[in-house]
């Protein structure tokens, strides 16, 4: 077997090994004591509404993933432009960065409710929510990645006379690259809970609806269904971005 | 923090036998001056109209005098609730009765001590000027429900006891914060909840709302209900008396005297007056909560009282709609309903009609 | 190939006054401000080069030679004095001024071959003709079979080469070199040179070349131009004896050994004995400095 074999096997076995192995504490401990199933329900219980549910949640995950597909690409082109709009400007840095700092403060969750009162109870504004939660990530390693650039390419740059907007795309933006996939990688996660956590507040349908309704009759181990399925939606678009940017790094590093 | 002292222990097991035979009237008095026993209190939600009586008792003394130091808390929804009083979280609490009935029938056992609201008033809420008169009118129309209030599980019961085609609503579930603001800016046709708590908020838009009931289609979905778990009933039935006695005493006062049940209410929970319209607010819930005190349970049979006969309907409605999964228990409806300590304070006539004038406006809301 | 016969005829020595201060460097003075604090970097340098003339600057780490340097590039601007290329002020970098830097600077996700062609893609030349060369310049520099490999799959000598390839690209008529080998080892060092006295072999650029390495400077120079440290100037102008073409032979010479020996020497002596002013005349032998001309 050879090395990286040996670390491709790793690498799917352990995280598979550790949830089994986490997967068979938890259902003794719940068969073991009298933990009851609207408490805690056993992974056996949750597999078989997973099983009994499979097309209802994955309907849900359909519309949940589209909402928070849409809310992902809007806040990985609104954290990439106003990374780069403050890394271009210092007047506009000033100006924008205290105010976005400060909406960072604030516990966002307790805005969720003011979006659908301003935007209505339709998908808009679930995706403008779940943008606005996950938009920080991009735009803060973005613009770190930009202002970071190496100065001697920069100098480069200057002596070919190479304007603004060309050492910004052929130079700026691909040493900023690594950094930007970062910031993805942890804004996709954010997007698919940011939906979920605008349908809390508003929904016809959806993962939050489904997680929802399930626990308003107290059916635990169909919300923790749901929120298996939620886990994998998210995985999911995570390991889509984690994709993107080895193809991103097989073609930064040649 | 909930033990006794072994001493005032005995003097309650003796009161709670002389209590059973029939003995009555100051029977808390000898309490008074022992060491205060510590208990904890939970309410279903915000302090509230609904949930005033709790302040009431403590603050003139009903429990303290019986020597329960009782500190009340805000509770988190009537299911988490009843669950944290199940669990023994707190020693008591009020929720609504269903919420108890579904917690038990999931393996935690409570016993129901005394009613303090006879109906939930959970309902339909549309504006006065909406063109939804009748419940056959939300027929394609938008509802918006919040999934973790009590109410949601019953709505398909009472549409189709209404002759509603459920598969014709649009359902939407919303948060809790959001739901009457969207009413008022006419983003949905109709809400579902609980009138009693949507009230002071849908009133305070300067408009009016009008409420279709389902306890009118033989839903009698009863509001609070003071809980405990049975074992606690069974070891110490002289402190669930004394709580019975001060909470009753407490609904009899605020009934009584509305006004100065509000100014206690400000008094204990100052922050509730800094709300928008917090005297407006108050007086809607606790209006409401008085509307449904005076149901024929407490008239016929004294405050507090439980109707064994609406406890059995409420169980068929739990467990045929919410307690559904094959592992849930049908509880007995004696085990979780005990009226040995309520219905022990009676209104005079007059008192009633006296009660009943003084909150005219509300019954009329409520259809 | 025809295209590499492009570069620049030298001139014979009694060419014309324009081509003899083909570069103009008149009490050139650079003070950084920092705070309330100023430094002068450069206090008042001046110096002419010829067309086709290699100079060297030579002086210790941190003298302000490479901002000198940077200043003759376009990329600083002066804080009083005047520099002129071809008669006019450099205020600005130059599409005919070409500049290596101390770090060879290569993009690391582009082929050693589209390095080579960044300033034909930045200043929108047209590639194709480029391309061939850019391959061209690959192959004389020794990096025949290298066009499409990373930069981190390169040592550091052929990173630099890559970087003398980019710098050539456009044919400047004046090349800048702030110590593009001070990084590499010895051994690699030596390589390089060779690489650059072969290139002036096959067409003799103008060119400024900072170092602090005083063989380096004998071996590849035409004058050496030798700097104090902090507020730098100018405190010798050193003609170099040797012809060209020129290789790695000379440096077995008794003159070349005579001669850096001679240099380290005014080094160590440092700036006090040495508190000449460029123009002062010869120290070695005479240079063509422009106070004279």
């Amino acid at each position: 077997m050879t090395g990286s074999r040996r670390e491709q096997l790793l690498s799917i076995g352990l995280p598979v090994a550790t949830a089994v192995v986490l997967a068979a504490l938890w259902q003794a401990a719940v068969s073991l004591t009298d933990i009851r199933e609207i408490m805690l329900p056993a992974p056996t219980a949750m597999v078989a509404k997973l099983n009994a549910n499979l097309p209802t949640l994955l309907e849900a995950a359909l519309v949940t993933g589209r909402e928070a597909l849409a809310a992902f690409a809007l806040a990985v082109v609104a954290g990439f432009i106003v990374a780069a709009a403050s890394s271009s400007s210092q007047l506009l840095r000033e100006t924008i960065y205290p105010a976005i700092i400060a909406l960072q403060l604030i516990p966002k969750v307790a805005l969720a409710p003011l979006f659908v009162v301003i935007l209505g109870i339709e998908a808009e504004a679930r995706i403008t929510f779940a943008a606005l939660l996950s938009f920080f990530p991009v735009l803060i390693s973005t613009a770190s990645g930009l202002s970071n650039t190496d100065p001697n390419a920069m100098r480069l740059c200057r002596s070919l006379r190479a304007s603004a907007w060309q050492s910004f795309w052929s130079v700026r933006v691909p040493f900023a690259l690594p950094h930007f996939f970062y910031g993805m990688r942890i804004s996709s996660t954010m997007a698919v809970t940011g939906v979920v956590i605008a349908e809390f507040i508003s929904a016809k349908q959806g993962l939050g609806f489904a997680i929802l309704s399930a626990s308003a009759v107290s059916k635990t181990a169909t919300v923790f269904a749901a929120i298996a399925v939620l886990c994998a939606l998210g995985l999911g678009l995570y390991g889509a971005v984690a994709a993107l940017e080895r193809l991103a790094a097989r073609w930064y590093r040649g | 923090m909930s033990n006794t002292p072994t001493l005032s222990r005995r003097r309650a097991l003796k009161v709670a036998a002389g209590a059973s035979s029939g003995l009555v009237a100051g029977l808390a008095s000898p309490f008074v001056a022992r060491a205060a026993t510590d208990l904890t209190f939970t309410l279903p939600w915000l302090a509230e109209g609904s949930n005033l009586i709790a302040f009431v008792a403590k603050s003139k003394g009903f429990w303290s005098k019986a020597g329960l130091n009782v500190s009340v808390a805000r509770g988190f929804g009537s299911n988490a609730a009843a669950e944290a009083i199940a669990n023994g979280k707190f020693d008591y609490g009020m929720s609504v009765a269903t919420a108890g009935i579904e917690i038990t029938a999931k393996g935690m056992p409570l016993v129901q001590l005394a009613t303090a609201g006879y109906d939930a008033t959970m309902c339909i809420a549309v504006m006065e000027d909406s063109p939804i008169r009748a419940p056959k009118d939300l027929e394609g129309k938008t509802i918006a429900s919040v999934a973790t209030s009590g109410d949601y599980p019953f709505r398909p019961i009472f549409l189709k006891r209404a002759g509603v085609d459920e598969s014709k609503i649009k359902p939407i579930l919303v948060d809790a914060k959001v739901r009457e603001r969207l009413l008022l800016d006419k983003k949905v046709d109709a809400l579902s909840g609980f009138a009693i708590s949507m009230a002071p908020v849908l009133y305070s838009g300067g408009q009016k709302p009008r409420f279709m009931l389902y306890s009118k289609y033989d839903l009698p979905l009863y509001h609070n209900v003071l809980m405990t778990q049975p074992g606690r009933l069974a070891k110490d039935p002289g402190q669930c008396e004394a709580m019975v006695q001060g909470l009753t005493e407490a609904m009899r006062f605020t009934l009584l005297e509305p006004q100065a049940a509000q100014e206690i209410f400000f008094k204990e929970v100052p922050e509730m007056a800094l709300v928008a319209h917090a005297k407006e607010r108050l007086w809607t819930g606790l209006g409401i909560w008085m509307v449904q005190a005076m149901y024929a349970p407490a008239r016929t049979n004294g405050l507090g009282y439980g109707d064994p006969a609406d406890y059995d309907k409420m169980i068929d409605l739990v467990m045929q709609n919410i307690a559904t999964d094959p592992k849930d228990k049908r509880p007995e409806r004696d085990a979780i309903l005990t009226n040995r300590f309520a219905g022990m304070l009676k209104l005079s006539d007059a008192e009633w009609a006296k009660a009943e004038a003084a909150v005219k406006e509300f019954k009329a809301v409520l259809s | 190939m025809d295209t590499l016969a492009m570069g620049t005829i030298l001139d014979p020595p009694e060419a014309t006054a324009a081509a003899r201060q083909f570069i103009q460097v008149r009490g050139a003075r650079k003070v950084y401000a920092s705070g309330d604090k100023s430094v002068e970097a450069l206090s008042d340098v001046s110096f002419d080069v010829a067309k086709g003339e290699f100079v060297a600057i030579l002086g210790p780490s941190g003298c302000g030679k490479s901002t000198l340097l940077m200043m003759c590039g376009g990329l600083e601007a002066v804080t009083a004095g005047v520099i002129t290329i071809a008669g006019t002020p450099m205020t600005a970098p130059r599409a005919s001024v070409g500049i290596m830097f101390q770090d060879p600077t290569l993009l690391p996700w582009k082929t050693v071959l589209q390095n080579v062609l960044f300033p034909a893609r930045i200043q929108h030349l047209p590639e194709m003709e480029y391309r061939d060369r850019a391959q061209q310049l690959i192959d004389m520099v020794g990096l025949h079979g290298f066009e499409n490999k990373r930069p981190h799959e390169l040592s550091g000598g052929m990173r630099q080469r890559v970087a003398i390839c980019r710098a050539l690209l456009n044919d400047p008529d004046f090349l800048l070199m702030d110590e593009p080998f001070s990084a590499l080892d010895a051994i690699t060092r030596d390589e390089m040179n060779e690489v650059l006295l072969d290139i002036w072999r096959r067409y003799a650029k103008t060119a400024l070349f900072v170092t602090h390495s005083i063989r380096e400077a004998v071996l590849l120079a035409d004058r050496v131009l030798m700097m104090t440290r902090r507020p730098a100037t100018v405190v010798a102008d050193i003609r170099i004896p040797f012809g060209r073409p020129r290789d790695m032979s000379v440096t077995e010479a008794p003159e070349f050994t005579r001669l850096c020996t001679q240099l380290r020497g005014m080094i160590e002596r440092g700036t006090g004995q040495l508190d000449r002013r460029p123009g002062d005349g010869p120290i070695l032998q005479p240079g063509r400095h422009g106070g004279e001309e």
